[in-house]
């Protein structure tokens, strides 16, 4: 049986070694450890030796099986590429792709600004599209008579119904619902008749900010716009406070980013100033709190406004505000 | 508002640069937004000196001039007398614009190539001169640009002044801003010195005020003898500078003090002013005015007016008469300087449809103990410049006294709402600095006396904002606010129409956004009806209704998107429409998903079933239901549990038509809120089957008219409950088959939670649903 053995691989050897395409190797396969192949058949007669006979010739013949096995596949593996030479698969053939759909940029832009938010412990929440003079305007301390009220050109249904010209009114709508501690987010569709040019459009979109607790500075105003401002533009971004009036804050701001173009040197994009103005913020008026019976002696808060157009044009260099609302879908499959 | 800096600067001493004062003045809340300087006025017009004159050779009037700009010598042909060697004199160069709207280019002159001209005084509309040119100094930079050595540069600051911040509006204003930011003191201008009120003037004019809370102040001078005639230059040029015409001396003057002190001032005739009486009242029903812009305006009771014996001689605060308005022939004028109510000015101006600087500065408030002074320096201005003598005695109608405000501060307010501890010498100092008066109050207090030309101060929260504008927002140091928080983030409906829009994208459909602004017309088109909220001032009249379907913008953005060559479109928005009833509005959310292109109504279906089963809702059908914009083939309802959330069709070619499309489109529209309650989110998970299913198909021919759904019930009916799942795998028409008939293939999964089984379980469901299909839908099988 050893004999026989050594024979076989010896035969084995030479036919092995003198093969040159793939086929071969597997008619080889087939020879030896195929289902009546000369391996095959000999491990079967194994159980019918005398028991202390099998585990010698089991283990002996085993090893060959495995010998056998693993020279095949050497081989094998070694005469594969010359087979292949002329069919080599192209990779630069255009890949099958999924089609996938699109949220608009406005969308997404206003998931991320919330997403901002959540994290610094603020909720969302809703108003409607058509408003009252009260909540648009009396409650937020702009009487009939504001000359603030030249800026919020609005679009009127009634006398006292109008297209909400700001998300301002949740902020009153918000502290009639609810005690104090406040963190609220309000994004939504606005509304003013303003002409329609590169920058701006009768139809717009805004999120409005409100925090009311015990002790709210100034400061916690700063510092919350600011990791805003870092999150969504990167580390580097600074932003800058200037003095603006709003009848509903006291003290106002305007509020700006360092430009996300050029970091602050000056281009096409900021005018040269370095500065991308954002938005509207502020401390609070006491006559909002009055309207909304909420203690100014006890509580103070902040309120800040931003345009998501504006944020969106900056972030995805958009110069045009009209593009938002064209729904080309050369533009809207980009985002 | 336009700030001339030369005129600022006479108010104000200014060490730092203008780029710098700009920057400060932004940032306490005074916006620069723009520094206008007049330099390209006279582009290309620079100082050249004349080397050589010589006699033109065609010509016995003119003179061919060799002429030195520093850096070459040019040949130019001129006209003039009065020139000689070696006077500098202005040279338009080639390319040069001249203010009269002259644009120099090389020419030839008889023969001769001219490479500029020299320029007259008229001609650079410095003056009147046209006879010869224009002989600058000999000191005068050879090859210098004209305005800098005519020092001609007139720098315009261009402020953005807040609606809270009326006292700035004026030169004066500005200039006690900057005072307050660098610590200077305002040089007030001069001005005659004050006269106190004297029954005299009462036999020459009778001013009576029927409304003192709507007129809370009225004075007023005579002035006889003036002359009228146009402005110096000066006064016209430092007018034009700040966006003002100059008309003639007298409304100049007014104008100059209007702009420089903020008291809007308005000059009678004195001689057309009927009865020699002036009255401050209501304005009468039916009365009417014609205002100096030649329009007629009619009034109403509630607006104020100025009114002689006959009439209004004057709409209060915004314009003047064209009955009473100074002319050519004009001797004697009454200068009225008046302190109106602001309400009643706005209110007025907005019913009138008409404004002014005077109803401008009106409006946001001007400083009622400052109305005398302007009054006094206009006089002053008249004498001087038109030659007038003023009447002594001064009317004024001031019965009750505005006194300064007088608010306490607490000091730990500064830090409650700014978060800052300021010094109390740095917080006297920003006090002090502003011109605002302060006294002790206690240990923990002061007092602080505000001037009355702020309006905007007038409680403790306004003086910690004038602290923190002073001391600079961006000194004050960040911080996070601490405490609890309220905070549940996203809200339930938010969650569900971020899911859906993720679905939906993921779907390949690509979210739109459209106007909420539609039209009758549109919704015509798509016939649906016009009763939607209506827009009393729309930007126009395609635009005067609020959508109530978001379909009609669909269809407008598939149009637009199929004109561009795209022809694979799928799209979706999620948007607010509009209803009215009974005069309250209500605003729901809609979806409204259109496809085109390769697809058919089981493309949009299938984005329907996806869509619903992703957002957890399973028991929901179509049902046929016809709709004005859909095939009536191809229309149905969307129900579920019963009840109908929205529509699903085929756009009919009548609709198509009307929006030029033709191609097919397949649209659904649902109401979300509808959707809304049945949405769950939160899958539970079903543990996956642990025992083997068996597959049996079934095929067989069925009559056309039966639907697969009846067959389906059918199917799952008889197959009981071992029946996973049924697909259906093909439909057949062909020429083995009727016409009248269809060949059905359906795929049943047989499997059950509990066990493996049988071949003969199986067997014998599965010939139950072939008897049943025989005896209900009568059903061939083809085997």
């Amino acid at each position: 049986m050893k004999a026989k053995i050594k024979e076989i691989e010896k035969k084995f050897s030479l036919e092995i070694e003198s093969i040159s395409l793939p086929e071969h190797a597997e008619k080889i396969r087939v020879k030896y450890l195929g289902r009546k192949g000369i391996i095959t058949s000999l491990l079967k007669q194994v159980s019918a030796l005398p028991n202390n006979q099998k585990p010698v010739w089991g283990k002996l013949l085993n090893n060959l099986k495995t010998n056998v096995t693993a020279r095949i596949n050497e081989k094998s593996t070694s005469i594969k590429p010359s087979k292949r030479a002329e069919a080599k698969l192209d990779i630069s053939l255009p890949g099958i792709k999924p089609v996938v759909g699109n949220k608009h940029p406005l969308t997404l832009i206003t998931q991320e600004i919330k997403e901002i938010f959540f994290g610094l412990g603020f909720e969302t929440v809703t108003g409607p599209e058509i408003e009252t003079e009260y909540y648009n305007f009396e409650a937020l301390n702009t009487p009939e008579e504001h000359p603030a009220r030249d800026e919020h050109d609005s679009f009127y249904i009634t006398n006292k119904a109008l297209l909400r010209t700001h998300t301002s009114p949740v902020q009153i709508r918000t502290m009639e619902k609810q005690k104090p501690p406040v963190r609220v987010i309000a994004p939504g569709r606005c509304f003013r008749r303003d002409a329609i040019d590169a920058t701006h459009s009768p139809i717009f979109h805004q999120v409005e900010g409100l925090a009311v607790d015990t002790d709210i500075t100034f400061g916690d105003l700063k510092g919350v716009l600011e990791v805003f401002a870092k999150q969504l533009f990167g580390r580097q971004t600074k932003i800058r406070f200037r003095p603006d009036f709003f009848p509903f804050t006291e003290p106002s701001a305007e509020y700006a980013f360092s430009c996300v173009n050029c970091k602050g040197k000056g281009c096409r994009i900021c005018k040269n100033t370095g500065w991308l103005e954002i938005g509207g913020a502020g401390m609070v008026d006491p006559e909002v709190f009055k309207m909304v019976h909420y203690d100014a002696e006890k509580y103070s808060g902040f309120a800040f406004g931003m345009g998501i157009e504006r944020i969106a044009m900056i972030k995805y260099h958009i110069h045009d505000i009209r593009m938002f609302f064209e729904n080309d879908l050369r533009f809207l499959r980009q985002f | 508002m336009k700030v001339p800096y030369n005129w600022l600067k006479e108010y104000i001493d200014i060490e730092l640069s203008l780029e710098e004062i700009a920057e400060r003045l932004t940032m306490s809340g005074l916006e620069v937004v723009n520094i206008e300087t007049s330099a390209d006025k006279f582009d290309n017009v620079i100082v050249g000196e004349i080397k050589q004159i010589e006699k033109h050779p065609d010509a016995d009037r003119l003179t061919v001039c060799k002429v030195d700009t520093s850096k070459e010598i040019l040949d130019i042909v001129c006209g003039a007398k009065n020139i000689k060697v070696a006077d500098r004199v202005p040279l338009a160069l080639i390319g040069a614009k001249l203010p009269m709207g002259m644009h120099i280019k090389k020419s030839k002159i008889r023969g001769v190539t001219s490479y500029g001209m020299l320029c007259s005084k008229k001609e650079l509309a410095l003056g009147d001169e046209d006879q010869g040119i224009m002989i600058l100094s000999k000191n005068a930079q050879l090859g210098e640009s004209l305005e800098n050595v005519l020092n001609l540069n007139e720098t315009v600051l261009d402020i953005e002044v807040t609606a809270n911040r009326g006292d700035c509006l004026s030169i004066i204003g500005i200039a006690r801003e900057i005072g307050a930011l660098t610590s200077k003191q305002v040089k007030y201008p001069q001005a005659l010195k004050e006269c106190s009120a004297n029954k005299e003037i009462d036999k020459l004019i009778d001013v009576s005020v029927k409304d003192t809370s709507l007129c809370p102040r009225y004075t007023g001078r005579i002035i006889r003898n003036v002359k009228i005639a146009p402005s110096p230059s000066w006064l016209a040029k430092r007018l034009e500078a700040a966006g003002i015409r100059s008309i003639n001396n007298i409304v100049d003057i007014t104008n100059y003090v209007l702009i420089e002190t903020g008291q809007p001032l308005h000059a009678f005739d004195y001689n057309k002013i009927s009865g020699k009486k002036i009255i401050v009242r209501e304005a009468k029903q039916k009365e009417s005015i014609f205002a100096l812009d030649e329009i007629k305006r009619q009034l109403s009771p509630d607006m104020l007016v100025i009114a002689d014996k006959k009439g209004p001689i004057a709409i209060a605060g915004i314009m003047g008469g064209i009955g009473s308005e100074i002319d050519e022939q004009t001797t004697d004028i009454f200068i009225e300087s008046a302190y109106f109510h602001a309400g009643c000015i706005r209110k007025t101006s907005k019913t009138l449809g008409l404004s002014s600087e005077s109803s401008y500065r009106f409006e946001r408030g001007i400083d009622p103990n400052g109305v005398v002074s302007a009054l006094n320096r206009a006089v002053y201005l008249i004498e001087k410049i038109a030659h007038g003598k003023s009447v002594k005695e001064i009317v004024d109608i001031y019965p009750k006294k505005f006194n300064r405000q007088n608010i306490q501060l607490r000091i730990q307010q500064i830090k409650r709402i700014l978060g800052i501890n300021i010094s109390r010498n740095k917080l006297k100092s920003i006090m002090l600095n502003l011109g605002f008066e302060i006294k002790p109050d206690g240990l923990n207090n002061i007092k602080v006396l505000v001037p009355t030309y702020r309006h905007d101060i007038s409680r403790e929260i306004d003086l910690i904002e004038e602290i923190a504008r002073i001391y600079g927002y961006n000194n004050i140091d960040t911080t996070m606010p601490r405490g609890q928080t309220s905070s549940s983030g996203k809200g339930e409906i938010e969650k569900q129409t971020d899911a859906l829009k993720n679905i939906l994208s993921s779907c390949g459909m690509t979210e739109i956004c459209t106007s909420s602004f539609t039209n009758s017309e549109n919704l015509d088109k798509t016939g649906l009806s016009s009763d939607g909220v209506k827009i009393t001032n729309p930007m126009g009249d395609d635009q005067n209704i609020m959508r109530t379907s978001l379909i009609p913008e669909m269809l407008s953005v598939i149009k637009r998107n199929l004109n561009r060559s795209v022809t694979e479109i799928k799209l979706y928005e999620l948007g607010q429409v509009f209803f009215e009833n009974n005069s309250s509005y209500h605003e729901k959310t809609y979806l409204c998903c259109g496809i085109v292109g390769n697809v058919s109504f089981f493309d949009i279906k299938g984005i329907l079933e996806t869509t619903l089963y992703k957002l957890g809702i399973e028991d929901h059908c179509l049902c046929y239901k016809e709709h004005q914009i859909f095939a009536s083939d191809c229309s149905a309802s969307i129900d579920v549990q019963g009840r109908r959330v929205g529509i699903i069709g085929e756009v009919n070619s009548n609709v198509g038509e009307k929006y030029s499309i033709d191609e097919k489109v397949f649209l659904l529209e649902i109401g979300f809120h509808d959707l809304s309650k049945y949405i769950n989110l939160s899958p539970v998970f079903k543990s996956v089957p642990k025992y083997p299913a068996s597959e049996r198909d079934i095929a067989f021919v069925i009559k056309e008219d039966v639907s697969n759904a009846d067959i389906m019930n059918v199917m799952w009916k008889a197959g009981g409950e071992i029946v996973e799942d049924i697909k259906l795998f093909d439909i057949y028409h062909g020429k083995q088959i009727l016409s009248t008939h269809k060949s059905m293939a359906y795929s049943i999964c047989y499997r059950s939670r509990k066990r493996t089984l049988t071949d003969e379980e199986v067997n014998q469901a599965h010939s139950k649903i072939e008897r049943q299909l025989t005896s209900q839908l009568d059903i061939a099988l083809r085997k």
